[in-house]
């Protein structure tokens, strides 16, 4: 059963394309629980029912049974949370990977996603 | 036996005392009433235990018995596993801190280290890249006004989310840029009037200042 949805955009430029962050989050792919996509426009992204879940406006957002989430990086330690595939077992490596977590966090497509 | 220690450096210049990230650190550790010891490392000569701790030469990194972490959004989610006071316990407000802590780090401060660099370097004159800057600062500080007007911290109670937002939040606040943004200005002086964020600041000082 399918119970974690992800938003991305139906379109980007060109340039854009395999940089939006939704790619980010499928991550769910190493994790490997299913998930959905919901696939938004322009519209959309301005609506106040996008804002509620996603203050900013970019992609992506993800639903998870009632628990909404925003920002990419919080999303994908939810993931990880969810699954040892993406998260190595030793007691010291969680700070290690929440360091290079954030390290690689910084920089890149700021406008169109987070 | 204090098994936490805060390392930043042993002296900056005047500019930036007061906005060393070690103080995001001090401030989560002072709020969540954890012992704790600073040492320093040269601000100068950054040698190779320097940047195993830290690649990229900066500060602050913390030691947690044989635990060494850097960076000080990682460093603040780190304390919060350990401490109620910084991070809520239950899944889903731990969730909502962490989506602001991230929020703090890169939808506003990606936009707003950039804008601060340029404001401090007089690089605010009638050019595209500033004006581009600017209009990426203030579009985000527009979509959080309202969130800021609605509630009193980010994730329902204090959390380590607001240590960051109002630090990321106040260096803005140093170059005027909250001046259309009254909930993101009141916000900050929320978060800097806690008696904690107040201790961390002035240790901060007077450990820059005793190495004048």
């Amino acid at each position: 059963m399918i119970t974690i949805q992800v938003t991305a955009f139906r379109w980007v430029p060109p340039f854009a394309h395999g940089l939006v962050r939704d790619l980010r989050v499928r991550s769910l792919e190493e994790a490997g629980p299913q998930y959905e996509e919901r696939l938004i426009g322009q519209d959309q992204q301005r609506s106040p029912e996008y804002r509620s879940l996603q203050p900013f406006g970019p992609v992506p957002a993800y639903v998870e049974d009632g628990l909404t989430l925003f920002e990419s990086g919080a999303i994908v330690l939810r993931i990880a949370e969810r699954s040892e595939a993406l998260q190595p077992a030793d007691p010291q490596a969680p700070a290690r990977t929440e360091s290079g977590y954030k390290s690689a966090a910084t920089d890149g497509d700021a406008e169109w996603s987070t | 036996m204090v098994d936490l220690i805060l390392t930043t450096f042993d002296w900056v210049p005047e500019t930036p005392r007061g906005y060393v990230r070690d103080i995001r650190v001090r401030w989560a550790l002072e709020e969540a009433g954890l012992p704790y010891r600073v040492k320093s490392v040269p601000f100068g000569a950054r040698d190779a235990e320097h940047f195993a701790r830290q690649p990229f030469g900066q500060v602050p990194w913390l030691t947690d018995g044989d635990i060494s972490i850097f960076e000080s959004g990682a460093i603040l989610l780190h304390l919060g596993n350990r401490s109620d006071a910084l991070m809520p316990a239950d899944p889903r407000s731990r969730s909502e801190a962490m989506q602001w802590l991230f929020a703090a780090l890169n939808s506003v401060e990606m936009a707003s280290l950039p804008w601060s660099i340029l404001a401090f370097s007089g690089g605010t004159g009638d050019t595209p890249g500033w004006k581009r800057l600017d209009e990426f600062l203030k579009a985000r500080l527009q979509y959080l006004e309202p969130v800021l007007a609605g509630r009193e911290w980010l994730a329902g109670t204090f959390s380590v989310a607001d240590i960051l937002m109002a630090d990321v939040l106040r260096l803005v606040d140093r170059f005027d840029g909250l001046a259309g943004h009254p909930a993101c200005r009141d916000y900050v002086a929320r978060a800097t009037a806690r008696p904690s964020f107040v201790k961390a600041h002035a240790d901060q000082m007077a450990h820059f200042a005793a190495a004048d």
